[in-house]
């Protein structure tokens, strides 16, 4: 009985940890795609492929973009340790949601009906997958579990 | 070769190494969590092998989406782009043995479906 209270407090915590993960995971995808758009923005067309890549890499946005991938990674990683992947990667979709909602704000793109669908349907997807447990249980030896959580709350 | 098969054919191998890079970046993080806490995980990503091959995987994606987005419009790279999902959902199920229920895979398709129609918008 106090055994499974207990893991179910640890699943609990564990889901929080993850969804909050996720959430920055979105956030920081989000600015970094803005920021790429803008930097490769800069970039005229008419140049050659070599040339474009070359003149991307001494744009700011684009270090600002390679940082926030940078922090992206060890937050991805955090996430990824607790969480399965076929539940994380989907749920990352949501940027996709976001990244329009910048757009709009800050470059006034419109939103036509087929794109307003086509969110909806994408955030309908994300609810429909964050209703399933976040890991799959006894897939992965739990080594650890238990210490991991105590260890990273310190 | 048209200008639009090359950009499918980039579109093809940028989704191809994203999922194979996911999976990767997951068998890494399996593997460094054995150390306790949270800079025990860190320091497993240190040498990691499978961590190597997912950020491997995760440049050269870089490289091929830019390409492929200039031969390709969004309208197709977009929905073509999305079946990383795809990928990403059967790797998970068949290769890490993840318990992949109607449920996601029912989020999976809408969001699919959802990414096609903002690519046709």
């Amino acid at each position: 009985m106090a055994q499974s209270f207990n893991s179910h407090t640890t699943h609990l915590h564990q889901r929080r940890t993850v969804w909050l993960g996720l959430a920055l995971a979105i956030v920081l995808d989000t600015i970094a795609q803005i920021c790429w758009k803008f930097a490769v923005g800069h970039v005229p067309d008419t140049i050659g492929l070599w040339e474009g890549f070359v003149s991307i890499l001494s744009e700011p946005l684009f270090h600002v973009a390679l940082l926030l991938f940078l922090l992206q990674f060890f937050n991805w990683m955090i996430v990824l340790a607790q969480a399965d992947l076929s539940y994380a990667q989907p749920i990352t979709a949501l940027s996709y949601v976001t990244v329009s909602g910048a757009s709009m704000a800050l470059l006034h793109e419109h939103l036509t009906p087929l794109r307003l669908i086509g969110l909806s349907m994408i955030l309908l997807g994300v609810w429909f997958i964050s209703r399933t447990s976040h890991r799959t249980a006894g897939v992965v030896p739990d080594r650890g579990e238990e210490q991991f959580r105590a260890e990273s709350l310190r | 070769m048209s200008p639009r098969l090359l950009g499918l054919m980039f579109v093809t191998m940028a989704v191809l190494l994203e999922a194979v890079g996911q999976l990767a970046f997951k068998q890494g993080a399996e593997s460094a969590r054995a150390n306790a806490g949270l800079w025990g995980l860190f320091r497993g990503l240190w040498r990691n092998r499978s961590v190597a091959v997912g950020i491997g995987c995760f440049v050269i994606e870089v490289v091929f989406w830019t390409m492929a987005l200039r031969f390709l419009d969004i309208s197709i790279a977009f929905p073509a782009g999305s079946l990383c999902f795809v990928f990403v959902a059967v790797l998970s199920r068949f290769w890490l043995h993840e318990q992949v229920g109607v449920e996601r895979w029912i989020g999976v398709s809408l969001i699919l479906g959802g990414v096609a129609l903002i690519g046709l918008s």
